[in-house]
């Protein structure tokens, strides 16, 4: 009978052990998939809204952008002073189930540069579980969807960001997701 | 033996559950408070992050408020401290508070950290505020810098600081190739690099590598002038093409379009400005002004004499040579001519030709014709720019030299942008025209047998003086984010 008490107990207390880390686990990996989505939209939404031309105008920030990828340029320098853009050229693409930032330094004294090769890629959120459902997308000024890959890219004026990010609740994989919308802050009108 | 003695055997039981309990339930408690840590981390670098939005999104408002005071009062920051900007002080130490009035052309400086704080919402991050700090245009800019600091939660114990920069400048005509009020048409030979307009139709047969922007129909047909359907392939239109059928379309850009009546404010902004410190001329004696732009930052100013301008110059008087003026404006209320390629003999000895090279920020305006007699360069590119602003039609006379090349802005505000003659009359070989046209009436450039024309780049960052702006386009040029000034 005791030995039946003590079992039953020793049960209850592992089950309740368990069950405490598997919060604790699911609890880990939830907040490390929110953080790294966290990391990777803010870091978009500041690249994004500060895109700027990298020939004072030809062209816009945004160099390429697609559902899984997307080229824009945008300058670092935080210099009051530094009022000339001399823009890096940062890629976002999907590389395999990981969302990867890939840098290229601009070569020259003046535009129009030329650029280095991109830099070994960053992984900024693993594993992305977007499927079907595009990173990227474009809009117009008056809030009309691009068709992707966006052939003029002028007309970007709003990107959507959405990030689907695999994660384990218990033993189970599910996702998160996190979205935002970005407005371009140096997009010519005309 | 006692009835509450020990039974046997339970001398051996050690007492191992309680611990075992004990050390399972401090290890429970360590992991739950390691993810409990784990979470208010999370929760805390989300609030962080939510608090960084906002100051972004309140010092973008301050930059969008001066943006709108700018399209109200184009010289606003010359008139008025803003309401939400930092204390002046003047040159001569006298700090002026925000809403005072402010005297124009005076420079400025502030002091110290940002003082004016515009609360501009209370809500679950703590209150949000802003305050700007104004740059005005350099000399020949348009370029208004605005620095916009905003906090949020400053009383709190993490207040967050975000500081924005952003140059703002209107859209001048002259950001434009061409805009014109009627249809236009290139051929096949063409390569057009700066953005194009039309109130009708553009019909590009060759390649263009800027955006294009026709009221009606964009399209590239052989056949006809105006376009009898759309077309926007990038073989032909390699930066977009917007008409009342894309998307987005013609109206989604312009949803005003160009009005010429609106230039006519520069027009008058630039005769005040040459009767103040620039070169204004008016004799109603005057047949025409001949003016011929030299190398070394200087004018020389004819009169001339003429039974027709724009067909040849019977007299010159001697000139008289002014230096480019400080604020670049120039008016004469005559006709004008820039540039002479004949080889006419003024009344003080000097022969022609007379080629114009451009040293200097300048614009020349006329209320009636403006003639383009001889070639037009500039002394030094990307430092100097000109202007021409006709309120009639600009036209290239007859005594432009066989391969004529002209590199300028120029504006025919109710008139046409016309040669002399309509056709190749085996004297005028080549024109090359590398600048802005803007023109009411269309035009045509027959008199030469092969014309090319291209757009200055320049004038995307070098706007001729007064040169007319897009009415209401202030808009971002180079927005970022700074570190906040100390």
């Amino acid at each position: 009978m005791g030995i039946a008490v003590a079992m039953a107990f020793a049960i209850a207390l592992y089950s309740f052990f368990f069950s405490g880390l598997d919060a604790a686990n699911t609890h880990q990996s939830q907040t490390r998939a929110q953080n790294g989505l966290r990391t990777a939209v803010e870091l978009l939404s500041r690249d994004l809204r500060q895109a700027v031309s990298p020939d004072g105008g030809i062209n816009g920030g945004i160099m390429s952008l697609n559902a899984t990828s997307l080229v824009v340029h945008v300058d670092p320098n935080r210099d009051p002073a530094a009022t000339v853009p001399k823009p890096l050229r940062v890629r976002y693409r999907l590389l395999g189930e990981q969302l990867v930032r890939e840098v290229a330094r601009p070569i020259g004294a003046a535009p129009p540069y030329s650029y280095t090769a991109y830099s070994p890629p960053v992984v900024l959120v693993e594993p992305l579980r977007n499927g079907a459902t595009p990173l990227f997308q474009a809009f117009t000024r008056q809030g009309a969807p691009l068709a992707s890959p966006v052939a003029q890219t002028r007309d970007i004026t709003t990107v959507r960001i959405r990030l689907i990010a695999g994660q384990k609740t218990g033993l189970q994989a599910t996702t998160t997701e996190l979205s935002t919308d970005v407005t371009l802050r140096n997009t010519a009108r005309y | 033996m006692s009835r509450f003695g020990t039974r046997p055997g339970t001398r051996r039981q050690r007492g191992a559950t309680l611990p075992a309990v004990l050390g399972l339930t401090a290890a429970l408690a360590i992991t739950v408070a390691v993810s409990l840590t784990v979470a208010r981390g999370g929760v805390t670098s989300a609030a962080h992050l939510g608090r960084a939005d906002i100051a972004i999104q309140a010092a973008d408002a301050g930059v969008n408020r001066y943006i709108s005071r700018l399209v109200e009062d184009p010289r606003y920051y010359d008139r008025w401290v803003d309401q939400a900007e930092d204390p002046r002080v003047d040159p001569a130490g006298v700090v002026h508070p925000p809403g005072s009035p402010w005297i124009p052309g005076t420079p400025w400086t502030y002091v110290g950290p940002p003082q004016t704080q515009i609360p501009l919402q209370d809500a679950r991050f703590g209150s949000a505020t802003y305050s700007l700090r104004i740059s005005p245009p350099t000399v020949g800019s348009d370029i208004v810098t605005v620095q916009a600091q905003a906090r949020v939660d400053a009383a709190g114990p993490r207040p967050q600081v975000r500081t924005v920069q952003a140059q703002i400048a209107p859209v001048s005509i002259a950001d434009f190739q061409m805009i014109s009020n009627k249809e236009i048409k290139y051929g096949s030979a063409a390569t057009t690099t700066g953005k194009l307009y039309s109130a009708v139709s553009v019909n590009h047969l060759g390649v263009a590598t800027a955006p294009v922007f026709a009221q009606q129909k964009v399209c590239s047909e052989p056949t006809t002038v105006e376009c009898g359907s759309h077309y926007y392939g990038s073989d032909v239109f390699r930066a977009g093409a917007y008409d009342s059928a894309s998307t987005p379309s013609f109206s989604d850009k312009f949803p005003t379009p160009i009005d010429f009546s609106q230039f006519t404010r520069s027009v008058n902004d630039l005769r005040d400005a040459a009767q103040h410190g620039g070169v204004y001329r008016n004799n109603p004696s005057v047949t025409a002004w001949l003016v011929q732009f030299r190398s070394d930052g200087t004018m020389r100013i004819h009169r001339a004499t003429s039974l027709k301008i724009d067909q040849a110059l019977s007299s010159l008087s001697c000139p008289e040579i002014v230096p480019v003026p400080e604020n670049g404006a120039v008016f004469f209320e005559q006709p004008v001519i820039v540039s002479d390629g004949s080889s006419l003999v003024d009344a003080c000895g000097g022969r022609g030709p007379r080629d114009s090279v451009v040293d200097g920020r300048v614009t020349i305006a006329t209320p009636g014709n403006l003639y383009i007699g001889g070639n037009i360069a500039y002394e030094t590119s990307g430092d100097d720019v000109l202007g021409l602003i006709a309120t009639q039609s600009i036209i290239f006379t007859q005594y432009t030299p066989r391969d004529t090349t002209v590199r300028a802005a120029t504006l025919a505000q109710n008139g046409q942008w016309i040669t002399s003659l309509t056709s190749y009359d085996g004297k005028h070989e080549s024109l090359t025209y590398i600048g802005s046209q803007t023109t009411n009436q269309g035009g045509y450039a027959s008199m030469f047998r092969t014309r090319t024309y291209g757009y200055d780049e320049v004038l995307q960052f070098l706007r001729p003086p007064f040169y007319p702006i897009i009415e209401g386009s202030w808009e971002n040029r180079y927005w970022r984010e700074v570190r906040a000034p100390s």
